[in-house]
Formats: C-alpha cells, sequence, structure tokens
C-alpha cells in the first residue's frame, strides 16, 4: 500500500504512528503453545472426528 | 469518535495502524460484532443451499466442520498480524502481493462484500415486502418493486448510522446479535411445533447428486467457501481488538461457530418447507402466524441493516488504502462510494446473487482460499507474524514490499495455482467435481497448493533476490520497524535491558 504521496505534516503522523505501534507490540497478547494446541483441537480434531462419525453413523 | 485526535480519526476510519490504546473493542464488544455480521439473514440461504445435498444429521455436522475449518483459514492467516499491527486485512497482504499488488486484494474485498451486501439488501427488502403483503397493503403484484425500494431504503438507513463512525457499529452490534440469537431460536421452536421435529429429521435433500461422497463434502466445503468470505471483515474488526489473545476465542465463537449453529436453522427450514428455500420471509407469517412473523420479519430488517454496515465499514477501510482517496475522501463519500455498486445491482438485477449463490460462494472459494494459504505460508513459515510497517504504509521503490513494479511474482503465481487448483477440483460454475474432490474438497488443497506455489518461489526466487524484507532486522524484532537506518544502527548496539 505504499507508494504514497502524503503531505509532510500527514507523513509525519503516520510516522509517529507507526513508531507507537511497533513500541507497543509487547501489549498485543501473542498467543502461545496452549492457544494454538486448543485452536487445533477446536477448529480440526473436532471437525475431523465429527465428519468421521457423520459418515459412518448418520 | 469524538475523544480521538485528528491522527487517530484518520486511524480509525482510514486504514493507518489503530494504536493499542485505541482498541477499544474487548472480547464481549467483539463477539457481539461478529455474532450480529455473522447471524444475519445469509444464515438462512447458506443453510438452505446446503439442505439441497444433505439431511438433517449429516448437513449440520458438515456445516459446522466446514466453519470451523474455514475459521481456521482466516485465523492463521490474518489473526495475529494485524491484531499486532492494528492493520485490516488488505494492508495485512501487502508483503505477499506486493505494494501495487495488494490493490487486488482490494478489488476482492470489494466484490466480496458487495456481493454479500446485495443479498442482504435484497433479504431485507423481501422481508419488508412480506409485512405489507400479509398485512394487505400492498397486492402480491408489488412485491418485486417493493423489494427493489425497501432494499435502496436499507442502504440509506446503513450509510446514515455509519456517519457516526465504526464507534456507532460497536455500540449497537451486541444488541442486535442477542436479538438475531433470539429470533434463530425462536423460529426454531415455530418451526418444531408446526412441522414437528420427526418430519425434519427424516426428510431427505432436496436436489441430492448421485454420489453420496460428492453431497456429503460439498455440505463441507460450502460452509468453508461462506467462512472464507470473512476475510476481509476478520482484520477490519480485530484491528480493534487490544490484542490477539482477546481476539481469538470471539473470532471463532463469533463467526465460526455461530454461523454455522445458526445456519442449521436454514437447514432445517428448508427440509420442513421445501419451497423455501432456506429463505425465512417465505414461510415466518406461514408458520408463526401474524404475531409471531411480523415482528421477526420486522427484525431482519433491523439485523440485516446492521450486518450491511459492517460490510460497509471493512470496504470504505479498504478503498481508503488508495493513496489518492486516504486524505482526499472523507469517511462519508467512503461508505458512500461503497454502496453505490449495490444500489446499481439492486436497481439493474436484485436477483442475480440469489440466483446464483452457489456459483458466488465457490468463487470466494476461488479467491480466498490461495490468498489464506499464501498469507499463513508467508506469516507462519517466514516472518513470524511480523511486517514492516513503514514498507506498508510508506513504502516506496526500493522498499521491501516493492519487489518488482510493486507486485509480487510469488503471491500471484501461487494465487493463480490456488485457483486453478480450486477450479480443477469444482467448477464453481456448473458445480461439476474432479477427483480428487470427494475426499479432499476444493478450499483446502487450493489453499495448500497455493502456499506451496509462493513458498518455493520465495525461498529460490524472492530471497535470493533480497527481496520481501526477509532478511532485514525488522523480521526478527519488530519495533525496529520504526526506526530511521541511523537510529536502527544505535538500538541494535544498545544492551538489552535484563
Amino acid at each position: 500500500m505504499g507508494d504514497l504521496r502524503y503531505d509532510p505534516r500527514l507523513e509525519a503522523e503516520l510516522e509517529k504512528r507507526i513508531g507507537l505501534v511497533a513500541e507497543a507490540d509487547h501489549l498485543t497478547e501473542p498467543l502461545d503453545r496452549r492457544d494454538y494446541l486448543t485452536l487445533l483441537i477446536v477448529t480440526v480434531a473436532l471437525p475431523v472426528v465429527m465428519l468421521l462419525a457423520g459418515w459412518w453413523w448418520l | 469518535m469524538s475523544t480521538l485526535d485528528e491522527g487517530a480519526r484518520a486511524a480509525v476510519e482510514g486504514s493507518w495502524p489503530v494504536l493499542p490504546r485505541e482498541r477499544t473493542w474487548g472480547s464481549v464488544a467483539l463477539l457481539g460484532v461478529c455474532v450480529s455480521a455473522s447471524v444475519a439473514t445469509w444464515i438462512f440461504i447458506t443453510g438452505g443451499f446446503v439442505a439441497f445435498y444433505l439431511p438433517a444429521g449429516q448437513g449440520a455436522i458438515t456445516m459446522i466442520a466446514g466453519s470451523l475449518f474455514g475459521i481456521l483459514l482466516i485465523i492463521l492467516a490474518l489473526l495475529r498480524v494485524t491484531t499486532r499491527y492494528g492493520i485490516d486485512s488488505v494492508a495485512a497482504s501487502t508483503p505477499q502481493l506486493g505494494t501495487r499488488g495488494s490493490y487486488f486484494a482490494l478489488a476482492l474485498t470489494y466484490c466480496s462484500v458487495i456481493g454479500w451486501n446485495t443479498l442482504l439488501l435484497v433479504f431485507l427488502g423481501r422481508a419488508a415486502a412480506e409485512i405489507l403483503i400479509s398485512t394487505g397493503v400492498a397486492g402480491e403484484g408489488a412485491r418485486q418493486p417493493l423489494i427493489v425500494v425497501f432494499g435502496l431504503l436499507g442502504v440509506v438507513a446503513a450509510w446514515m448510522i455509519l456517519r457516526g463512525g465504526p464507534a456507532r457499529m460497536r455500540n449497537i452490534a451486541p444488541a442486535i446479535a442477542a436479538g438475531v440469537v433470539v429470533l434463530a431460536v425462536v423460529l426454531l421452536i415455530a418451526l418444531i411445533t408446526n412441522v414437528g421435529w420427526d418430519t425434519i429429521a427424516d426428510a431427505p435433500a432436496l436436489a441430492p447428486a448421485e454420489s453420496q461422497l460428492f453431497n456429503y463434502v460439498t455440505g463441507f466445503e460450502l460452509l468453508v467457501a461462506s467462512m472464507l468470505s470473512w476475510w476481509p471483515y476478520v482484520g477490519g474488526t480485530v484491528r480493534l481488538a487490544p490484542g490477539t489473545k482477546t481476539a481469538l476465542w470471539p473470532t471463532v465463537l463469533g463467526l465460526g461457530l455461530a454461523i454455522s449453529l445458526l445456519s442449521m436453522i436454514g437447514l432445517f427450514a428448508a427440509l420442513a418447507v421445501p419451497e423455501s428455500g432456506g429463505d425465512p420471509t417465505t414461510y415466518l407469517v406461514e408458520v408463526g402466524g401474524l404475531w409471531l412473523g411480523l415482528p421477526a420479519l420486522a427484525f431482519i430488517i433491523l439485523a440485516n441493516v446492521a450486518t450491511t454496515m459492517v460490510g460497509v465499514y471493512v470496504s470504505a477501510l479498504a478503498l481508503k488504502q488508495i493513496p489518492t482517496l486516504q486524505t482526499r475522501l472523507s469517511w462519508n463519500a467512503a461508505t458512500a462510494l461503497t454502496l453505490a455498486p449495490v444500489v446499481i445491482v439492486l436497481l439493474l438485477a436484485p436477483n442475480w446473487v440469489f440466483d446464483n449463490f452457489g456459483t458466488f460462494l465457490a468463487f470466494i472459494g476461488v479467491v480466498f482460499a490461495p490468498l489464506c494459504g499464501i498469507q499463513i505460508m508467508d506469516y507462519v513459515v517466514f516472518r513470524k507474524h511480523t511486517l514492516d510497517l513503514r514498507a506498508v504504509f510508506l513504502g516506496r521503490r526500493g522498499d521491501a514490499y516493492h519487489y518488482w513494479a510493486g507486485f509480487n511474482p510469488a503471491g500471484f503465481a501461487g494465487l493463480l495455482a490456488g485457483a486453478g487448483t480450486y477450479i480443477y477440483l469444482l467448477d464453481p460454475i456448473l458445480f461439476v467435481s474432479r477427483t480428487p474432490y470427494e475426499y479432499l474438497s476444493a478450499s483446502l488443497p487450493s489453499a495448500l497448493v497455493a502456499g506451496i506455489v509462493y513458498g518455493l518461489i520465495t525461498k529460490f526466487v524472492i530471497m535470493p533476490a533480497g527481496l520481501g524484507g526477509y532478511s532485514s532486522p525488522v523480521m526478527t524484532d519488530p519495533r525496529q520497524a520504526s526506526l530511521p537506518p541511523s537510529r536502527l544502527k544505535e538500538e541494535v548496539s544498545e544492551p538489552t535491558p535484563p
């Protein structure tokens, strides 16, 4: 989305904003191993079991 | 919005990264926005479409599985990077497609949202027309003109409400969501009371194919593709949540699970009232009588306006990514520009999306599955969920994401390979499949092939050419993204605090 032609005031504002976002990176709650594991159980393992069960028993 | 300064307003209403202190949507608000967006009347159409292929039990299972698989693709592709940097989906596609190539993602967003909004507003028009016809205010012959007129009124209502900015959307979304869930439950009870659960459970699929395996996988594929159409919406909404953990489960539950559970009502209704195709406006009064049907139809109108607003919000954000529009186009003009094509479709071909819903869904899969595939490969494998914000928003010739003339060939090769894979496996127009569609579906292999092609070209062409910012310090420490080269050198040489 680059190649911007901002006026200098807006470009300075955007630079400042980008800096603040990058500095606050530690506040953005990255997912840990447990989150990913739970996510995979809910969105992969559970649906696969359901699909197999639905195919064999229904 | 009144408390925000000019920069914050530009960021929230525009495409700039949202600062953590401006990300005010907690889990409940985000869940409300996700649920209110997901449980509009398209759940009835989607569920009704599955009823063509599958009966109640298998349909319900494939819908839940498809929704959860679909939302996983979007979460892996987008969730971390959009919540980490406060950017929307189109901006997040810049590292994969290039500074100019990301306009392709913008075009996809625009087209997808136009399609869904047209569907919603025609639905709104149908609900309003049904109210007037059921109460004898208008005759049956006025149905089609009424659909168009009320659809247009819906456009005006959505635009007027969005004049208050995205905060207005956040404030009313949870109430709308709760109401839609209540409506869905009441509908289910009315259906079971009037038709009987046994009738619904034993009803055969409406128009199944010969191959039972094809029917089963198609039920799954329809929900995966339907879920992939949330690609533009997810970035636009989760960027206003304070962190990835906060956004994770509202996204999974509010989009993935809610859509599948509530689409089941569309499935059950289509099986119980086969001629409805899952469209509640055709059977609400018949099943529930005037006392239930009219308030429910009125509520559908309200809910569809709310959902249309979310679509307009994300596509207006995407429009404001275009540099010439970023500062010259006001928020109100951006939302109007987003709604303008919907008005044209409503006037010229109001039933087009309805009549071609399966093809519309398949095309969503054709374009968004590969896009998710290349983003997952790039963000999860190569970039570890980091990007260079300066290169995304201020990038110029020679910067990380300029690649060649602003386009990343790896991204477009991946998209082409993924789209080709999808079309080979499932013809989106004729709905004819080829092996191994019956075992793998179409969206998942399409995303996989796109990701592999992207990964190979990136590894053997882009990285050796020194493009894409893969060797930059920003890849290991996102804090450096904001710093000019001289300051970067100082920061890197400073000892790390304990």
